[in-house]
């Protein structure tokens, strides 16, 4: 049993079945964004439903009264894919917008995402349950008896899949979060694809290192792709944890710094170089741990910040931006406690280590 | 050498042409100019060919009229507005020249 969608195409109404109506729905989206900038767009629009009206009419017969997911998927690839202004200048180039526009239109290559129609929580059981092609409800008893079994990792492995799995937003990622199971041409390709990114990507990445700026979202912004949005996922959590670890770096050497005076033997922080220098400025110290940590924290930050863009999907703000946050102050937060109880005997270490280097040097 | 792919960028530009050649000859409908074109070499669909003939129609080289037809709805049969001719006849006059051109070329 298939639950069928009933839609209403220039004025006909035709039952659909859902996943040939999520496929529809993409490609008139995407052909109503091809025609964004067209003064007769909703005239197009309509003939071009009514040219899929005319053709589900053909697919339907007198016992046969639902047009089904393949039909819509074959009544979509006839139609092809809509070319913007109907220009030559823009239509010139059918290599490119048609082997890159109509998989996406007409029939998507499935991937993993979350989907939030119909999820509990978080949309990692419904995504994965349109993945892999079975119903969300033994989707949920699989991740239950897991949990249980494995005393609580399967817990682990469902957030985990919320931070790295990333959300269906537009049309054409709700398609593919249902579409066709991908083909070894399809990985090639992506293979290929994936490759020429990379390389754009270094390309990028020199030209911003030259330039001032670290990191800023692109000015034109295509939504980022599944992989970009991936590795802004795996990276974010890892680059906050090396920020706050960092942070605490400096806040502890700042402290430990400013304190050094009230112990003894501290005047000469810090210790080795400049062991007998009691007047050496403190100030200088401060300057010189603020550069250093200045020089790992620009490029973690700029990498954080590049990280929480392609995680939020292509948005400057989102959720990732409240979890990576809260992720940070807690590190920081339990680091700087347990330096605070560690400290005594971290000046130990360091006076000990003092005296080596005193020994050392004599 | 593969010469469909080779002419590809130029048969995209001259589908243009096509179209108005298709409709010069008699008034159709989209599906009937997508079966005339099917089998030369500007096969082309309807998410390509309606975008085109609005353009077409807002350059005023063509135009639409409704028509009911015997199954289903009310269709558009398109035909060539005055203008449509004349620019048609132009196109026809400038491929002329770039042949001729071509051929030239080599004596």
């Amino acid at each position: 049993m298939r639950k069928v969608t009933t839609i209403n195409l220039n004025n006909n109404a035709y039952q659909i079945d859902e996943d040939g109506y999520e496929e529809l729905r993409a490609y008139l989206d995407k052909a109503e964004c091809a025609l964004a900038s067209n003064p007769e767009r909703a005239e197009i629009l309509a003939d071009l439903e009514q040219a899929i009206a005319d053709k589900c009419r053909l697919a339907l017969g007198p016992y046969k009264t639902v047009v089904s997911a393949a039909e819509i998927e074959r009544i979509l690839k006839e139609m092809g894919a809509v070319e913007g202004a109907g220009d030559a200048e823009s239509a010139a180039d059918p290599g490119n917008s048609r082997d890159s526009d109509t998989p996406a239109a007409a029939g998507a290559p499935r991937r993993m995402y979350r989907i939030y129609d119909g999820a509990m929580w978080s949309g990692v059981c419904t995504g994965l349950a349109a993945y892999v092609g079975v119903d969300v409800a033994f989707v949920r008893l699989a991740f239950i008896l897991l949990t249980i079994a494995s005393v609580g990792a399967g817990f682990l492995v469902y957030i985990l899949m919320i931070v790295l799995v990333p959300k269906a937003v537009t049309p054409a990622e709700k398609a593919a979060a249902h579409g066709q199971p991908f083909n070894a041409q399809e990985l090639v390709d992506r293979v290929k694809k994936k490759h020429e990114d990379f390389r754009s990507e270094r390309r990028e990445k020199r030209r911003m290192r030259r330039s001032a700026a670290w990191w800023s979202p692109p000015a034109i912004q295509p939504p980022p792709g599944y992989a970009a949005r991936v590795t802004g996922g795996v990276l974010l959590p890892l680059l906050t944890v090396l920020s706050a670890v960092w942070f605490s770096c400096l806040a502890i050497a700042a402290y430990v710094l400013w304190q050094g005076r009230y112990y003894a033997g501290f005047d000469a922080w810090p210790p080795g170089s400049w062991h007998g220098h009691t007047d050496f400025p403190r100030w200088v110290a401060l300057v010189a741990i603020i550069a250093i940590y200045a020089l790992l924290a620009i490029p973690i930050g700029a990498g954080r910040r590049a990280a929480l863009y392609y995680a939020n999907g292509g948005r400057p703000h989102g959720w990732a931006d409240a979890w990576s946050g809260l992720l940070w102050i807690a590190l920081v937060a339990v680091l700087l406690l347990v330096a605070w109880h560690q400290l005594p005997q971290l000046q130990e270490l360091l006076r000990h280590n003092e005296h080596g280097l005193r020994v050392i040097s004599l | 050498m593969d010469l469909s792919e080779k002419f590809g960028p130029i048969r995209k530009g001259l589908l243009e042409f096509a179209v108005l050649r298709v409709i010069a000859a008699e008034k159709l409908y989209v599906a009937e100019m997508l079966q005339r074109l099917a089998g030369t070499e500007f096969a082309t669909q309807e998410g390509t060919l309606y975008p085109l003939l609005s353009r077409l129609r807002r350059e005023e080289l063509v135009d639409y009229e409704w028509q009911e037809s015997d199954a289903g709805p009310p269709r558009k049969y398109y035909k060539l507005t005055d203008p449509g001719r004349r620019a048609l006849d132009e196109l026809a006059g400038y491929w002329n020249h770039l042949h001729d051109t071509l051929t030239r070329l080599g004596n």
